[in-house]
């Protein structure tokens, strides 16, 4: 299964508005070829609003709480606005089938949890934010807690095509920027200005 | 003009037969077919090509696109023979037309002299098989001259003081310096180390009609889009294909070399794409199939006569398995490194490639400033040890270190040991129903003094940088590896090797072995060049033998 990479749209636009146009035609003898190629790729239809291909409403509502503690929202974007949670639910409908029990199971065991530790409460985003903080610090380096880490990170840093990064917001928050193609200065030490002579 | 590829009938005997398309079987593919030879080169991964190539990281470490995927080839490891095997990815290689150098990261050294004379010259240490090669690095200077030249590489010779002797200088000029670069070069010249440009197949102008880099800086995990990358998918495999000779095959998994009761090699049989067996022939076979699968297709072929596998009478098919050591440390700096931009690297160091005696250490390395880790690897694994894991402070953390740190990386020397191997897993099944890859591998304890010695280094070059703030990841037993060497080593005593030094198995006239798996001993970790030269020196050694009638019927 391929997508397109919206990137590389990006990389043929900034090439063919000629921002390192003469450059890259140098370095780039077959750039027809590739502007053929990479404009090409079917536009993909995956991450838009609607049903869950996995979750449940309440699974997902549940795995969403636990994301938006590894990645609040109070200073920026986080998971909510990056949609990790899209990510996730597609990652286990699509890719990852092995992990599909260890997510069930981890969900019921935190219903158990919260439901021993808060009574009258039976679900963790209903928790206040900082019960929510507590209960996570107790579950760090478990099995479920490392999983929904791993597939939050992902969701927030992912490829946009695959539901989560929305407006990329992941990469922007860390600097990184998928531009296809670079040119010298690329950070502040290498330019001559800054280089002891 | 490109000529129509060949296919050949399963029942037609070919000159050649290859196992496995990568680095070296790319070489010999494109060297015997260009000799007029007829060769089908069986891959068991896909023909991607350049289209194919995205930059996508979930794809690429998520979901196995270009390496071995271990939910279909499980693995088992034990760090000692006396203890039970759990099931574990150890060994990752790249399973695609053009192997691993299609997704490596592009570091390209030679060896250096001691590499091939390290026990005549240093001294063997007890307990090891650290052994010299049958051949030297004047018998390989040629082959290292030529694969640079016909595959393209980037660099400058002789800027580092600790170079080898080049016969010809590198074709095309060095990758421009990036931060991490100049900052190996900042902390080099305060503590009187040498940085030079890092030898590169990666091409930082066009050349022979293939694309220069345009620093998208996806090189390591990733295809190369654009041809810059100097891999054998984007060099060797067409110009073999274009002789009219050559048929690769993909998509076609070997799981037994077949002999006769001569106990000559007749061909191979393996797996089609639809699961069918075929059984292909040919009058020679050369297994290219790295240090990990190599040894397994040996093992797995054995039979009445060659009841400990093929090509085997010493016993040491599987051992001596080398990975390179290596370690990793962080600094953060004051302003943009930006180290995602472009190339991962641009200088290294070649002080430590032979240590001073008075370390009182076999072996050696290099080290250097780079940043190859993508979004979501940075995010899991790359903040230092102590920094928070979730909240609010790790997601500033994340904000403040992808454009402003260094990853300070070396590579260093492991010494041959008898106890690490492949061997075949006596219960465990892959999806074929093949015997699954079982790895047997600890570090010795000079390996691991050498690596934090060398981190001890990188520690040093990062103070020496200005880091405002440095951490060290942790050493441990290796338990992963790319780097894939040393299991058929090369020798003049068919006791103590399992390959002559023209790669001829000592015990099958018609077999061949030349890849990683080659190697006597693991070079300062990077060998990607090294198995790109043996294989251009292999074809040569192997034309020779063919033309004199030496291979027989």
């Amino acid at each position: 299964m391929h997508r397109a990479d919206l990137s590389r749209r990006r990389f043929l636009a900034d090439a063919s508005r000629g921002l390192p146009s003469a450059w890259l035609a140098l370095r780039l003898p077959d750039l027809a070829r590739m502007h053929h190629h990479l404009t090409q790729q079917p536009v993909p239809a995956w991450g838009a609003p609607g049903r869950w291909l996995f979750f449940t409403d309440p699974q997902a509502v549940e795995v969403e709480a636990m994301a938006a503690q590894i990645l609040p929202s109070h200073d920026g974007p986080g998971a909510r606005e990056a949609r990790c949670i899209r990510f996730v639910d597609f990652g286990l409908a699509k890719f990852w089938p092995e992990d599909r029990p260890a997510f069930r199971t981890g969900l019921r065991q935190l219903s158990a949890d919260v439901r021993a530790k808060y009574p009258g409460y039976t679900r963790f985003s209903r928790l206040e934010p900082n019960w929510q903080y507590e209960m996570m610090s107790a579950m760090e380096g478990s099995a479920f807690f490392e999983m929904v880490r791993t597939y939050t990170l992902a969701g927030f840093l992912c490829n946009p095509e695959y539901g989560g990064n929305a407006g990329r917001v992941g990469w922007k928050h860390i600097g990184f920027e998928d531009r296809f193609s670079y040119r010298p200065p690329f950070g502040w030490y290498d330019r001559d200005e800054n280089r002891p002579s | 003009m490109h000529m129509a590829t060949p296919r050949y009938r399963p029942s037609d005997p070919v000159d050649f037969l290859i196992v496995g398309a990568g680095a070296a079987g790319g070489v010999l593919a494109r060297e015997l077919s260009v000799k007029g030879f007829r060769v089908v080169v069986l891959e068991q991964g896909p023909y991607l090509r350049e289209k194919d190539f995205r930059h996508d990281e979930v794809d690429q470490t998520y979901r196995y696109a270009l390496v071995n995927d271990p939910r279909i080839q499980p693995q088992t490891f034990r760090s000692r023979e006396s203890e039970p095997s759990t099931r574990h990815y150890t060994v990752q290689y790249g399973r695609m037309v053009g192997g691993g150098i299609t997704h490596f990261t592009g570091n390209f050294w030679r060896f250096h002299e001691i590499d091939f004379v390290e026990a005549s010259r240093r001294g063997t240490v007890a307990g090891t098989g650290l052994a010299d090669w049958p051949i030297t690095y004047q018998d390989l200077e040629p082959w290292y001259t030529k694969a640079e030249w016909d595959m393209g590489v980037s660099g400058e010779a002789g800027t580092s003081p600790f170079d080898p002797p080049h016969s010809k200088p590198y074709p095309l000029p060095p990758m421009p310096l990036n931060s991490c670069g100049a900052l190996t070069q900042l902390g080099a010249r305060k503590l009187g180390w040498h940085a030079f440009p890092a030898p590169l197949a990666i091409l930082s102008r066009p050349y022979q009609g293939r694309s220069g880099c345009i620093e998208c800086g996806f090189c390591e995990g990733f295809g190369c889009e654009v041809r810059a990358k100097s891999t054998t998918l984007a060099t060797m495999i067409p110009e073999a294909e274009a002789t009219g000779r050559c048929e690769i095959r993909p998509d076609s998994y070997v799981r037994r070399i077949a002999t006769d009761r001569q106990g000559r090699a007749t061909g191979a049989i393996y797996f089609d794409r639809h699961r069918r067996e075929v059984f292909q022939r040919a009058k020679a076979v050369i297994v290219c199939a790295n240090g990990a699968e190599t040894p397994r297709l040996l093992l797995m072929s054995a039979s009445s006569q060659f009841p400990d596998g093929l090509a085997n009478s010493s016993g040491l098919v599987g051992k001596y398995l080398l990975f390179n050591g290596y370690s990793v440390a962080g600094g953060l700096f004051e302003h943009e490194v930006n180290g995602h931009r472009g190339f991962h690297l641009s200088h290294t160091i070649h002080d430590f490639y032979e240590l001073d005696p008075s370390v009182g250490l076999s072996g050696g390395g290099g080290l250097e400033f780079r940043f190859d880790a993508y979004p979501i690897f940075f995010a899991q694994a790359q903040l230092p040890p102590d920094a928070p894991r979730w909240g609010a402070e790790f997601k500033r953390l994340l904000g403040q270190y992808y454009t402003h740190s260094v990853i300070a990386e070396t590579h260093t020397t492991t010494l041959p040991l008898e106890t690490n191997t492949i061997t075949l897993d006596p219960t465990l099944k892959d999806d074929w129903g093949l015997p699954a890859m079982r790895v047997t591998y600890s570090d010795h304890e000079n390996d691991l003094k050498l690596m934090t010695w060398m981190q001890d280094r990188s520690v040093e070059l990062l103070d020496a940088a200005g880091a405002v703030r440095r951490w060290r990841a942790p050493l441990d037993n290796s338990s992963f590896a790319q780097h894939l060497l040393g299991t058929c080593r090369m020798g003049d005593d068919p006791k103590t090797s399992v390959t002559d030094k023209s790669h001829r198995a000592h015990d099958v006239p018609n077999l061949f072995i030349c890849s990683g798996a080659s190697f006597v001993t693991g070079g300062r970790g990077q060998p990607t060049e090294t198995i790109c030269a043996l294989a251009f020196r292999a074809a040569d050694e192997i034309v020779k033998l063919a033309r004199s009638g030496a291979l027989g019927a």
